[in-house]
C-alpha cells in the first residue's frame, strides 16, 4: 500500500503549513497592495531586476483591477479544496500568490521550472497552481465566452462591424489558427496532429466581435483537420444549419433585397448563407476588388484577436513541449477567456499592446472551395451594396 | 430430504408422485439404460391406463414418432410404441415451461426444433391438448403452491399465463434467439463499422465547443487520408453497458442466441454422455420498463436494455403489457430422466421453490434489486463458451452427488 502511504506523508506536509500559515505575513486578509508589495519583494529578490519583474502589469499582463477581478471569480474554487500550496520556504500561498503563480505560467508561457525558480515555488507547485486555477475559470468564467444573448448586444456588434468597412448586418468574423505542440516520434497518433505545415498543432477555430472578443470557440481538433472541416464539425455550423443561429433580424435594403445575419471568414471556410468568404481568384472586376479589400479588413480583428490572444498568452504562442492533448484544450479556453476579461474589464494595458495581425504566419491560406448558392446570392448583395450602387440602410 | 411434501402425502416421495402420476414406474433402480430397455422389452411394470390417457393426449406427435418406431424396430408391440408415445410425451412435458391455451400452437414449433435433431428418446412429438392445459391450469389455479414440482410447473404456467407473461420453451428460445439476434446485429454492426474504419488511424481528443450545452465533449477521430470520422466517445459506457448486461446474463442465466443453442448443444451432448443425468438451465429475462428507467446509471445500458424489451414485445403478443416485462426464471432441472424442476420465477414462487426443494444450484438465490423480478444466482455456470462446458460439468457432478447422495 505504497501509495495510500504517501498520500498520508503529503497530508502531513501539507497540514504543517497549514497550521503556520496564521502565523505567516502573505495573507490574504492583509489585502491585495500589501500583497503585490510583499510578493514583488519576494520575485525581485530571487531575480535580478533586470529581467523586469518590478511593475505589475509586466509580470502578469494584466492591470491590478483585472487581477483582483479575476481573483474573485476563482476566490470559491482555488480556495475551496483541501490541498495547500507552499513557497519553498514553507509560508503557504494565499489566493493572490495561486492565482499571480498561475497568470504567469499562462502569460509568460515560461517553463514550470523557470517560474518556480522565479517565484521561490516548487515547479509542481507552479504546475498544480495552474491547473486548479484552470478548472476554477473553466467553472466561474464561462459567462465571458459567449454568443450575444440579447437583440442590443447583437446590434451594437453589427453596428461596430458595419463602422469598419461597411458590412450591414455582419454579426461576427470567424477564423483559425493553430496551437503548435511538440509530440513524441513514437506517438502513433502523431500524424493525425501534423498539420499543413508540418507542424504538430491543435486548432484553434473562434467567431469574433468587433471588439476582438471570441465570441465562439472551438478547439482540440487535431492540426491536420482542415478549417472547413472544423467548422463543419462545430456546433455553431449545427445550430446555424438548423436556424437556431444567426436568424436575428433581417436587414431590408431596398425592396427586393434583404440582408439576413451572416458572419464573414476566409478561404478556408465554405460559403454559406450565413457565412460569407471572398471571391476566389486575382483579377477581379472592380466591385468583386473592393468587396474582397473590405471583406479582408473587416476580418483584420479576428487576425488581431487571435495574434493578441497568443502574444499576451504566450503559454499557446510557441512550440509547447509535448502537452496533454485533452488538456490543452482547456487551457486555451481559459487564455480566451482571460482575453476576454481583459476587453471586458477594459483593461488599459490592451491599448499598450502593439496591433499584430499575425497569428499563424508560416501557414498559407487554405481553400475550401464548397459554394452553397444563396451564400452565392448573400455575397453578390453585399458586394453590391458595398461597391455604392445600393442605397445606404436607414 | 429433497423437498417437503405436506403431511398428507408425507409417506411418498414427490419424485415418486411425479413418477407415477405420469405412469412412470418408482424405485431406485431407475438409470436411464434399465429404464428403456425393460420398459421396450416388456412394458407390464407401465400401467396401463395412463398409458393410454397419456398416448390420447398425445396424437399427432406420437403417432409419427411410432411409425419412425417401428422403421427402427419392427419387432415392438403396441404396448411398447405405446410406451415411447409416454416417455416422449412426458419428456417434452418436462421441457415445456409454461403452460396455457397457447402452449400447443408453441409446441408446434418446439416440435421442428426438435424434429431437426431427432434424439433416442428425446423427440418431442407430443402435442399438448390446449384445452386440457386450460383444465389443468384452471385447476391448478385453485390449488396450493408446491404440492409437488409438476404442480410448481403448472402454477408457474398458470401464473404466467395471468401476468399475461408466458413464456414456453420455443418463446424462450425465440427470445433468446431475438436478444441474440440483437447482440449479434450490434456486434455485425460493429465488425462492420471496425471493418469500414479499418486503415483509418483513431486518434481520441477532448473538444471545446462552447455553442454546445456540454461544452466539452470527448470524441474518437478517425482518420484516413482526408477523410474524418467522428464519433462520441462511447466505447468505455458501451462495454461498460455490455459488461453488466453480461453480467446479468451470468447471474440470471440469460442466453441469448447462439449461446443457447450452444448451451442446449452441451446438454444434449453431455446428455448423450452420460445418458442419466441432464441439466438444462434457461431463464429469460424480460426488462422492466420502469426500472430500466429508473436505472440510469449508464445511458446504453438503458437503451440497450428498452431494446431488449422492445425484442420481447416482437416475440411475444401478451409480452407488451406490463407484467410481461418482468423478469421471469425459467429453471429446468432435469434428472435421471425422471426429474424436472421447472420454476417460472416471481418471487413468492421461488421462495416456495426453494423451501421445497433445496436444490443445490439455487443456494445463493438474489434478487437484483428491490421490487424487480427475482433472480436466480447460479455460480459457476458463465455464458462464455471457454469455460461453460467445465463448469456445467462441475455443475452436474454436484448434482450427481447430490441425487446419489
Amino acid at each position: 500500500m505504497g501509495p495510500v502511504r504517501g498520500v498520508r506523508k503529503r497530508k502531513k506536509a501539507d497540514k504543517k503549513p497549514e497550521e503556520n500559515a496564521s502565523g505567516s505575513g502573505s495573507s490574504e486578509k492583509e489585502g491585495p497592495v500589501d500583497w503585490w508589495d510583499e510578493f514583488s519583494k519576494r520575485i525581485n529578490g530571487l531575480q535580478s531586476p533586470a529581467k523586469g519583474l518590478d511593475k505589475f502589469e509586466s509580470v502578469f499582463k494584466v492591470s491590478r483591477k483585472t487581477f483582483d477581478y479575476i481573483c474573485s471569480l476563482v476566490n470559491e474554487d482555488m480556495l475551496a479544496k483541501s490541498a495547500h500550496f507552499v513557497f519553498t520556504n514553507g509560508k503557504p500561498l494565499c489566493l493572490y500568490d495561486q492565482v499571480a503563480v498561475a497568470l504567469r505560467r499562462l502569460s509568460s508561457g515560461e517553463s514550470l521550472v523557470t517560474i518556480g525558480d522565479a517565484f521561490g515555488v516548487n515547479h509542481s507547485t507552479v504546475s498544480q497552481v495552474t491547473w486548479r486555477f484552470v478548472e476554477a475559470m473553466e467553472e466561474r468564467g464561462l459567462h465571458h465566452l459567449q454568443w450575444p444573448s440579447t437583440e442590443a448586444e447583437m446590434s451594437e456588434i453589427k453596428s461596430k462591424f458595419q463602422k469598419i468597412r461597411g458590412f450591414p448586418n455582419c454579426s461576427g468574423v470567424v477564423d483559425t489558427t493553430h496551437i503548435m505542440m511538440c509530440l513524441p516520434a513514437s506517438d502513433p497518433t502523431s500524424d493525425a496532429w501534423l498539420d499543413q505545415e508540418k507542424n504538430h498543432s491543435m486548432v484553434l477555430q473562434a467567431i469574433v466581435d468587433p471588439d476582438m472578443r471570441f465570441r465562439d470557440i472551438v478547439t482540440g481538433w487535431p492540426g491536420k483537420m482542415k478549417d472547413w472541416t472544423v467548422f463543419q464539425s462545430s456546433n455553431f455550423y449545427e445550430l446555424c444549419d438548423r436556424g437556431e443561429r444567426l436568424n436575428g433580424k433581417i436587414l431590408d435594403l431596398s425592396k427586393e433585397l434583404d440582408i439576413r445575419e451572416y458572419i464573414i471568414g476566409d478561404l478556408g471556410f465554405p460559403l454559406l448563407p450565413y457565412l460569407v468568404t471572398p471571391y476566389e481568384g486575382k483579377e477581379l472586376p472592380e466591385p468583386k476588388a473592393e468587396f474582397n479589400k473590405r471583406h479582408y479588413a473587416t476580418r483584420m480583428v479576428a487576425h488581431r484577436a487571435l495574434a493578441r490572444l497568443k502574444d499576451k498568452w504566450r503559454i499557446i504562442q510557441g512550440v509547447m513541449w509535448r502537452p496533454d492533448k485533452h488538456r490543452l484544450p482547456r487551457i486555451i479556453l481559459v487564455c480566451c477567456l482571460l482575453h476576454n476579461i481583459v476587453i471586458d474589464m477594459e483593461d488599459e494595458v490592451q491599448d499598450e499592446m502593439p496591433l499584430s495581425h499575425k497569428h499563424d504566419s508560416a501557414y498559407h491560406q487554405q481553400i475550401c472551395g464548397t459554394v452553397d448558392v444563396n451564400g452565392v446570392h448573400l455575397r453578390d448583395k453585399l458586394s453590391l451594396y458595398l461597391s455604392g450602387r445600393m442605397p445606404m440602410p436607414p | 430430504m429433497l423437498c417437503s411434501v405436506p403431511a398428507s402425502k408425507s409417506g411418498s416421495n414427490w419424485l415418486d408422485r411425479l413418477r407415477s402420476n405420469k405412469g412412470l414406474p418408482t424405485g431406485d433402480n431407475l438409470d436411464l439404460d434399465h429404464f428403456l430397455s425393460r420398459n421396450t422389452n416388456s412394458s407390464s411394470e407401465v400401467p396401463t391406463p395412463n398409458v393410454s390417457s397419456s398416448t390420447e393426449s398425445t396424437r399427432p406427435g406420437s403417432d409419427r414418432v411410432v411409425n419412425q418406431s417401428t422403421t427402427s424396430c419392427p419387432n415392438r408391440d403396441n404396448q411398447g410404441e405405446a410406451f415411447i408415445g409416454l416417455v416422449n410425451n412426458v419428456l417434452s412435458e418436462l421441457f415445456f415451461m409454461g403452460g396455457s391455451d397457447e402452449r400447443s400452437k408453441l409446441l408446434g414449433k418446439k416440435i421442428r426444433r426438435k424434429q431437426a435433431n431427432p434424439r433416442v428418446c428425446v423427440t418431442s412429438t407430443a402435442n399438448y391438448d390446449s384445452n386440457a392445459a386450460t383444465a389443468n391450469a384452471t385447476e391448478e389455479k385453485s390449488s396450493d403452491w408446491g404440492r409437488n414440482d409438476e404442480h410448481v410447473l403448472d402454477k408457474a404456467a398458470c401464473l404466467d399465463s395471468q401476468n399475461g407473461s408466458l413464456m414456453k420453451n420455443k418463446d424462450l428460445g425465440n427470445v433468446g434467439g431475438e436478444e441474440g439476434e440483437e447482440v449479434e446485429e450490434e456486434e455485425e454492426e460493429e465488425k462492420e463499422e471496425l471493418r469500414e474504419l479499418k486503415g483509418y488511424s483513431i486518434s481520441e481528443v477532448t473538444v471545446i465547443d462552447t455553442s454546445c450545452g456540454v461544452w466539452k465533449t470527448e470524441k474518437v477521430v478517425f482518420r484516413r487520408k482526408n477523410v474524418w470520422k467522428v464519433r462520441e466517445k462511447k466505447a468505455k459506457v458501451r462495454k461498460f453497458g455490455r459488461r453488466k448486461r453480461k453480467v446479468v446474463d451470468e447471474e440470471v442465466g440469460v442466453e441469448g442466441g447462439d449461446d443457447i443453442d450452444k448451451k442446449k448443444a452441451k446438454v444434449s451432448a453431455l446428455k448423450e454422455a452420460d445418458g442419466d443425468e441432464c441439466i438444462a438451465l434457461k431463464s429469460t429475462e424480460g426488462q422492466n420498463s420502469q426500472n430500466d428507467t429508473s436505472n440510469e446509471a449508464c445511458e446504453d445500458t438503458t437503451d440497450s436494455l428498452n431494446e431488449r424489451g422492445e425484442e420481447f414485445g416482437k416475440d411475444m403478443p401478451d409480452a407488451k403489457s406490463k407484467d410481461a416485462k418482468k423478469g421471469q426464471v425459467h429453471l429446468q432441472v432435469l434428472s435421471d430422466f425422471n426429474i424436472l424442476l421447472l420454476l417460472v420465477c416471481d418471487n413468492d414462487l421461488f421462495c416456495s421453490y426453494r423451501m421445497s426443494c433445496r436444490f443445490p444450484l439455487n443456494r445463493s438465490p438474489r434478487k437484483m434489486k428491490k421490487g424487480d423480478s427475482s433472480v436466480i444466482l447460479i455460480k459457476g455456470i458463465p455464458t462464455d463458451n471457454k469455460n461453460g462446458g467445465k463448469l456445467l460439468r462441475t455443475c452436474l457432478k454436484d448434482i450427481q452427488k447430490q441425487y446419489t447422495a
